[in-house]
Order: C-alpha cells, then structure tokens, then sequence
C-alpha cells in the first residue's frame, strides 16, 4: 500500500520535473551549456564530506584548537571550491546532435554528437534515459562522440533526453543537465536467416510457381545463387556448409543455391515461414540485406505498404525504414515518404 | 529544490547506471601507487605519537600493498586481511590502557587506514580511504601547532587532493592533478581565512580525551643535577610578550612551582588535588604598585603549572581565558594539563610583597623549618653555628643571608653545567668541599642551610631570564633557561627572593648564558651543529630571529586567536555594528572567491594562445562584417569562401586562397615545416585580403 503511494507520488513528481524540464529546456539540434541547463548536486560523497567537516569542527572547538578549526574550514571552502570547478567543467561546452540514429535490434547503436568547447573537459558520461552511460575520460576542446546505445526493440524509438553528466573534480558534485534533442532512434529488426526454404515470389508470380522453383532448387542445388539455408544433412557437399554460422555457434547449416530468378522478386510478410511478427520481420530485414547486397531488384510487401520492386541504397534504406515502424502506420508513412523525396533529391543531383 | 528533486530522480531509471562514476576497476595502476606514498605519509606526520609496533604494521601494510601493486592487484585476500586486522586489534586492546583514550582512537585510526588501502574493492573503498586518510591528517594537529609543521600538513593535503582528483577524473595527469589541487587550495584560502576570522568562537561543546604525552620542562621534585640536565634542552618552553614594559634580564625570574619539602635528596611539593584547589581555594594577592601587563604563550608540557612574574593577577575573566587557579605559594596552576600550545594574560605586580600567610606563623615555621634529621650533619651544624653567630643581632635573619652569600662570592665556589658526581649527603659534599654546580646546587644547599639555622626557607623552581626578538617585541624562554632559587622568610617583609646564583655568577642573572656555558652545553648535548656558535654568523643569526618572529606571529595570530581577540578584532574593525559586519564579510568574501575561480576559468580558457592564422581570420571577419559580409556560425570556412567569390569578384579569389590555407592550417595534420611554411603563406594573403577589401 505505502509502497504504492510511494510510486504514485514519485510518478507525479516525474511528471511534473519532464513537464518543467520541457519548458525550461525545450528540444534543439544544439545546445550550449551554462548555467541555464546544468544541474549539480552534492554526491553521497560530497554528503559525507559535509558530515566529515562538521566532525572535524567539533573537534576543533571541543580541543579549543585553533588549527583544526581552521583545517575545517579550509575543507568547507574547498567544499566550495569544488562546486564551482565541477560547475566549469561542463560550463561553456556546445553539443550538437549529428546524422540519424539508426541501427538493428539488440546490437550497439552509436548516436553522434559533435562537441565544441574552449577548454578540456574531464570525465564525461552520456546516457539516453536507461542506457548505460558511455564514458569519456578527457574531451578536447573539439570532439565527436558516440554515444552507446544497447538492446532496442525494433521500431521507431523516441530517446528521450540525453543525460550528460560528470563528477569530475573532486566527486564531491555531481554535475549534469537532461538535454532534448528530439533524439528517435530507427531500429531496424535483427536480421535473422531463414531455416527451411522460402522461394520469393516474381513480382507477378503465383504460389504455384513458388512450389516449382523450390522443387527445381531441390534438385539443382549446383553452382546456382545461395538463397536460403537448411539443416546440413550427411552427404551434402561441405563446400555448401554454412560456415559462418557453424563458427556462431549456430548449428550446421548448408547452403541452398538456385539460379537468379529471371524476373523482379516480391519479398512478403505473408510468404515468410511461420513464426511471430517480429521473427517474420526478422527475415524479411536479412533477406532485404542479401538482395541489397547482391544488387537484385526486389520489392517489399508488409501487409497494406507496398514497396514497389527497385534498387540502390536510396531503396534498401526505404525498406530497412519500412521493416523498422512496421506496426505503427502514420510515422511510417511520414517518414517513408520524406526518404522518397530524399531519392529523389539525390536522383536529380 | 529543483536540483535535489532531479537527482532523486535521475535515479530512477531502470537501468541502474553509475552515472560515468570512475571506478576503483577503471581506476589505473597509478592512482593506487600515489595512494601508497600519500597514505605512509599521511601516517608519518603521527611518528612521535605511534608505538613501535604500529609503525611496523604499517611499514608492513605498505610493503604488502606495494607486493601488490606490482603483480597489478588492488586488494589483498580477504582472509589474510582479517588475520592482521585481528592481531592488530589484540595488540591494540592490550596496550590501549597505558595509551590512553587519544592515542588509541589514533593507533585504531591509522590501523584502519593501512587495512583500507588494502581493500581497494569499490569505489566506496577509495572515499572512506580518503576521509579516513583527512581524518588523520588533522590530529596531527591535536598533537602540533607550529608554523612549519602547518606547512607540511598543507603540502599533503594538497597530495590528498590531488589522489582524490587523480581517481575522479583518471585521464588527468600526475602533474596536472597536482596543480590542480594546489590551484584549489589557494583559491579556498581566503574564504578560509575569513571564516577562521569572523566566524563565531564556540566554547568547548563536550570535553575529550587528552593527549598523555611525555612531560617536558620542569618537573615537581628537583634533585641535584635535574636542571642542569634540562638546561641541556634549547626547546622553546614559553613566549612572553609585554604590553609595555622595559623589563631587565634579572627581574625575569618566572616563578613556576615553589617545592617547600626536603627528604634528603629532593626538594618536592605536595600539593593538594587539583579538585580540591576548585572547590576551596579562593586565594587573591594583595598587590600595589607598577602593574605589568602580558601574555604568555606556553608550549605544550603535558603539566598543570603555568608560568609567571611575581605577583601576578589573572587578567580578566574572559571566556577564552584557560581556566587558571592561583595558589597561596603565589604560582599559577591550569584545571587542564597543557596539551597544546596555550595563551593567558596577567598582570603582575613586582614591588608588591608575598606575605602570606603572615597569620599563621606556626603552620609556616612548621614546614619550612622541617629537615630529615640525618641529613647533610654538615650543613645542619653549620646552620646551627651562625644561628648562635647573629641570634643576638637585630634582623639577625638578613644578616645571616648575608653572610652565606659572601661566603658564595668570596670563596671558590664555580657555577658549571657539568659538576663533579656527588652521593650521599650531597648538599655537604657540594658546599664543603666539591664548590662546583649549577643552580639548583645552590638553590637546596642555601635553603637546608637556611632551615638548619632557622630561618624558613624553600625553593622555587621556574624560568630565569629569556631571550628578546626586537623583531616581533617578544621573549623566547627556552628549557635551558630553567633556573632554582631560594626564598625566605623574614617575619617583617614575608617571603623575599634569595638567588645564591647570583652571588656565584652574576652574568647568568643579568645577561643568561655565557659563552662558557654554552660551549659546555652543546658538548653535553652532543648536538651534530652548535646552533649557538652559528648565532655569530651575522645573516644566519638574522634569519633565525625572523624565522623565530615568524614562528611567533603565527603562535600568537593563528594559534592562539581565541574568543576574547576575535571580539577585539572585530571591534576594531567594524565597531558596534560587529556581529552582522562580520556575517557581510563572511558573505563578501564568498562572492570574492566564486569570482576568483570564475577569472580564474576565463584566464584558462583565454591563457591557450589562439594560433596565428586565427586571428587573422578573425579580424578579416569582422572587417568584412562592416562591409556586409558576413558569415553564419553553420557555414565552414570554404562555404563562406564559396558565397564571398559568388558576390565579389576580387575579394572573392584573394579570400578563397586564404580561406583554403586556412582550412589547411585548421584541420590537415601538418608537420612543422609544412605548418611554418603555409604560416608564412597565409601572412601574404591575409594582407592580399585586406587589400582586395579596402577597393570592395
């Protein structure tokens, strides 16, 4: 009971602290840091610092002795001190947000950031709410960063504020400020290669020809394009195995070869073997990489959003964006349709 | 408020994250190597207080620690630590008797801080190191307060300081770290200072265990050759300053304790408990005359007996005052034995007679007349035979002190640091036949001799004399200066002072140490350098009495600045309206110092010299602003070159080959010949620019 009050008042003190950081601090590209956006506390340490001056006080006075107390109250004015070194070091420094924040499912995202001060900065860490902080011991005065991000889900992520904070001088202060740079992160599916055999579909082909391609596929497992892999039986051609994913650890697996389909491939949510969603997805996004790779023409088919058959990297990032806010249609749109005016952009150059 | 609810919060994400907190994993090598030089030294700063057996610990510690360090490891194993830890504390808990409580919550200290350092495990490690290692740092100062031990403890804090640092922020260097720290401690100093200054005296909350060093200085049983072996000792023992008063050599005479019982031996005192002197004496002097007014300064002697003129008055009943009793033998006793350097203020008055206790004649007759029976029959008989010499004689008492002390001058008595042995009855061996000694030779014959012939008599023992610092208007009254004389009883003045050392040496009274005596005493002392020859050498006796005036200034403005002075201060400065001056001054200089470190920031970030072609880049920049042109904090250098040759045709070709220099210079790795020749280029086209813009 309590402890539900409890989570209920810190709640609404969270709100309302998000409510007056947006207004204090509303979201930039840039922000330059002063006293207007950075925090700074006294850590545990720092507390107990308090505590240790106040004990050494006590002595003094309690000895009637004069150097002790005076100790003391050096150790207060460095208390001081500090503050205010701790308060400079993160003082003056202009940070800006740099490029998308894009990457896969559950594997390291970096989020660069340019930093831009007049002088050095010491013991820097970063982190998006929940992550853990990355660490810079020294800054120069002008510095890229890469802020670590880890285990995303899939999706169109927004980050939240990025916390930078340091304890340099003396851990006495922590200094810090939460600053909004409308950072979102695009995180595409883990790639994930498919077990059992998937034939994509011609742009106009039927699942009867589907059957037939991998019955021929069967058959001609020669000196074909690799397709898909299979469970490596004995008697298959070591030549054909898997290697990559013997070494990950992931079992053996051979390699399927087929002739290059004549015609432009359709890849569908609907025709990936059975699985949940985001498995599906998970393919869908390795098998997006393979043609991409190989510089097949493809299309994309997820549920309603079609992504007519093409390529070039303008293409692969199209529907790496499509795989990534599958699920949630109106940001997709949006942003698929800005990457189409990118394309285009970039053909007319 | 604000800061305090967001770092609440800042700790609620799921995630639980250090916050980019340095930790002792993360920490290098070095910092625990710095931890080992600053926790030995910390430590040393305690040597004279530590038993030998926790030195060794701790040199143990140390080596152990260093093992350890080399093969790259930051704690010991647990088991092993918990071994030690348990010796130690066996060792403590039988010796923590005979330290007293102090000492031991010291040994304990110190003890935890080696085993910390061998713990290294967690961040939590380190802090609790560090405060431990402070904690240290400042009891030494229970123990001393001179000015260069004060200096020392400066240096280490600031190596403290700097390990902290070091372990904050690990990419700083040693170098680096080290003055950083000292930039930091000068910029505290003065908010210090004022704190130390203005901020309020308060009396002692609750009283604490004292230290149980050692006695120094006089002791309360004085055998022959116990002050001439004192006198070996050139330790400072008090400082005197009077307010105004010229005073000779010979009327210093620094009454300390008066021994008034004789046991064949030694001269002694019993004195009653210090409990029972609160509790029922009330004695008060009757004084007249010239009043001298002064402060003493002693130095810590682990005694109650403080140091005086005759016939000294307590001056005020300041709070600050040590709590002082007055004795009816006219010296002076502290409640509490002097542990730390200790200043009091009197008023003496040296006409004024001590005639007490003029009332009870035979309670005086009674202890001052008494000898043990076969003592020195000697020097009884003697007694016995001037007492029949001048009995008929009006005053025959001075007449017989006369005599005694003509005998002194005229005959071959030598006053020396270094007397024959003497056993037995040594008072009769010195004054029959040996004839060598120092003061209180001279002092217990001459009294016993007194007794012997009925003439009340005892021995006071103190101070003679002290050496003048022109410099800081102050006198140095050092152990060797200790000095016994005699006093006795005449029914009609009371107790008069009797120095047979003088009628032996009068130099020592009027001028102290003789040459002669100061050779004997550092051939005794066996000092490596005889400090005394060297006061010969003009510049080094100089240096020595600035470096003593120093030594004085500081005992006298930071040592001993108690309650009293800080009221004194404070009205002289700001009069009246002291107590909320004194507050606007606290806040005056706190706003002082956050300035200071904020010019201090600038001067850094300005200090970095700006390379050469950015200023001309600068100053192109804001000439071409006049003109219009003007560049936007997005646009790089050849962007805004680009724009500029778009719009003007001149100026654009000369600023484009500037502005490609430029890029060069500002971001190609360049080697120094490369650099010095584009340096040179760059001046060319700058002044091309200049050029091309002025027909714009």
């Amino acid at each position: 009971m309590l402890k539900a009050i409890n989570q209920s008042i810190s709640h609404f003190i969270k709100q309302r602290f998000d409510r007056w950081l947006a207004k204090r601090m509303p979201a930039k590209k840039r922000f330059t840091l002063s006293n207007r956006n950075i925090f700074i506390f006294p850590s545990k340490f720092g507390l107990v610092y308090i505590g240790f001056i106040l004990l050494i006080f006590l002595l003094g006075t309690n000895y009637q002795n004069n150097l002790i107390l005076l100790f003391a109250y050096l150790l207060a004015s460095l208390f001081i001190t500090a503050m205010l070194h701790s308060f400079y070091n993160l003082s003056g420094v202009t940070i800006e947000s740099v490029g998308e924040i894009k990457g896969y499912a559950n594997s390291q995202i970096n989020a660069l950031f340019k930093l831009n001060s007049q002088s050095q900065g010491y013991q820097f860490s970063f982190n998006f709410n929940g992550q853990k902080p990355t660490v810079y011991a020294g800054l120069n005065t002008q510095q890229q960063i890469e802020v670590k991000i880890n285990n995303l889900p899939r999706g169109k992520l927004p980050l939240g504020r990025l916390t930078i904070a340091s304890d340099h001088v003396l851990g006495l202060f922590r200094t810090w400020t939460h600053l909004d740079f409308d950072a979102t992160a695009i995180v595409y599916p883990m790639p994930k290669a498919i077990v059992g055999r998937y034939q994509p579909s011609d742009a106009q082909s039927t699942s009867d020809e589907i059957n037939d391609k991998q019955q021929s596929a069967q058959r001609g497992q020669g000196n074909e394009d690799f397709y898909a892999l299979d469970r490596y039986q004995k008697g298959q051609p070591l030549a054909h195995v898997a290697w990559k994913q013997v070494a990950r650890g992931r079992g053996w697996y051979s390699k399927l070869y087929q002739s290059e389909p004549s015609g432009d491939l359709m890849l569908s949510l609907a025709s990936m073997p059975a699985g949940d969603i985001e498995t599906k997805l998970s393919m869908l996004c390795y098998l997006v990489q393979e043609y991409h790779q190989k510089s097949l023409t493809f299309g994309l088919e997820l549920g309603k959003q079609v992504i007519a058959p093409s390529v070039g990297n303008g293409h692969f990032e199209q529907c790496l964006l499509a795989l990534a806010s599958f699920g949630s249609t109106n940001t997709v749109q949006a942003t698929s349709q800005k990457i189409a005016e990118d394309n285009i952009n970039e053909a007319l150059k | 408020m604000i800061a305090r609810l967001s770092s609440k919060l800042s700790q609620l994400p799921l995630v639980k994250n250090s916050h980019g907190k340095a930790s002792v994993l993360e920490s290098t090598m070095s910092v625990q190597w710095l931890m080992i030089v600053v926790v030995f030294f910390n430590q040393l700063t305690l040597f004279q207080e530590l038993e030998t057996w926790l030195i060794a610990l701790s040199l143990l510690c140390v080596a152990w620690k260093i093992r350890l360090c080399s093969s790259n490891k930051r704690y010991a194993s647990k088991i092993a630590l918990i071994l030690v830890a348990l010796a130690g504390c066996v060792v403590l808990a039988l010796r923590a008797n005979s330290l007293g409580l102090l000492v031991s919550m010291i040994h304990l200290l110190c003890f935890a801080y080696s085993l910390k350092m061998l713990e290294q495990r967690s961040d939590r490690d380190f802090f609790q190191l560090i405060v431990i290692g402070l904690f240290i740092l400042g009891s030494g100062l229970i123990f001393t307060q001179s000015l260069g031990f004060f200096a020392i403890f400066i240096a280490l804090l600031s190596a403290n300081i700097a390990l902290l640092l070091k372990f904050v922020s690990n990419k700083v260097s040693f170098s680096l770290a080290q003055k950083r720290s000292l930039v930091m401690l000068l910029q505290s100093i003065p908010l210090a200072v004022a704190l130390f200054f203005l901020f309020p005296k308060l009396a002692p909350l609750w009283k604490m265990p004292l230290s149980q060093s050692a006695t120094t200085g006089l002791s309360d049983e004085v055998k022959v050759g116990d002050i001439a072996n004192l006198a070996l000792s050139n330790e400072v023992a008090f400082r005197v300053e009077f307010d105004d008063a010229s005073l000779t050599h010979s009327q210093l005479y620094w009454r300390t304790l008066v021994l008034d019982r004789f046991d064949g031996t030694k001269w002694f005192q019993k004195a009653p408990p210090i409990k029972y002197l609160e509790k029922f004496s009330r004695f008060k002097p009757a004084v007249s005359g010239v009043a001298i007014d002064y402060q003493v300064f002693a130095e810590p002697s682990y005694q109650h007996w403080l140091f005086s003129l005759d016939v000294p008055l307590i001056k005020g009943t300041g709070s600050s005052q040590i709590s002082m009793l007055q004795k009816s033998d006219y010296t002076l006793i502290a409640k509490l034995p002097i542990t730390q350097t200790t200043t009091y203020q009197l008023t003496s008055y040296p006409n004024a007679s001590l005639d007490y206790p003029s009332a009870n004649q035979v309670a005086l007759s009674n202890r001052n007349l008494r000898l043990p029976e076969s003592s020195n029959p000697r020097l009884q008989a003697e007694g016995k035979a001037l007492r029949e010499q001048f009995a008929d004689q009006p005053q025959w008492q001075q007449k017989v002190v006369s005599h005694v002390l003509s005998r002194f001058r005229q005959q071959n008595y030598f006053y020396t640091l270094q007397p024959p042995l003497l056993s037995g009855n040594t008072l009769d061996a010195f004054y029959f036949d040996q004839m060598a000694g120092f003061c209180e030779h001279y002092a217990s014959s001459f009294a016993f001799l007194m007794r012997s012939a009925g003439i009340p008599a005892r021995v006071v023992v103190g101070y003679m004399g002290g050496e003048y610092n022109q410099q800081g208007n102050f006198y140095t009254i050092r152990q060797r200066d200790a000095h016994a004389w005699t006093e006795v009883y005449y029914p009609d003045t009371g107790w008069v002072r009797v120095d047979p050392t003088a009628a032996v040496s009068p130099d020592r009274i009027e001028q102290g140490f003789s040459d002669e005596l100061f050779q004997q005493q550092s051939s005794l002392s066996g000092d490596f350098i005889d400090f005394n020859q060297l006061g010969n050498i003009q510049w080094l006796n100089a240096l020595k009495i600035e470096l003593e005036n120093l030594d004085y200034q500081w005992t006298r403005w930071v040592v001993g600045y108690d309650a009293d002075k800080q009221v004194d201060l404070l009205r002289e400065w700001f009069g009246n309206g002291a107590k909320w001056l004194s507050t606007l001054a606290i806040i005056f200089t706190f706003m002082m110092t956050i300035l200071a470190v904020f010019w201090a920031q600038q001067w850094r970030k300005n200090a970095k010299p700006k390379p050469i072609w950015q200023g001309y880049y600068d100053k192109l920049l804001v000439a071409m602003n006049k003109k219009n042109i003007s560049k936007t904090p997005q646009q790089t250098i050849l962007d805004f070159a680009r724009q500029v040759s778009d719009t003007h045709n001149e100026l654009g070709l000369a600023f484009t080959e500037f502005s490609q220099t430029i890029n060069c210079l500002a971001y190609q790795h360049l080697t120094d010949k490369q650099r010095n020749y584009l340096q040179g280029v760059i001046k060319r086209q700058y002044l091309a620019c200049k050029v091309a813009l002025k027909s714009c």
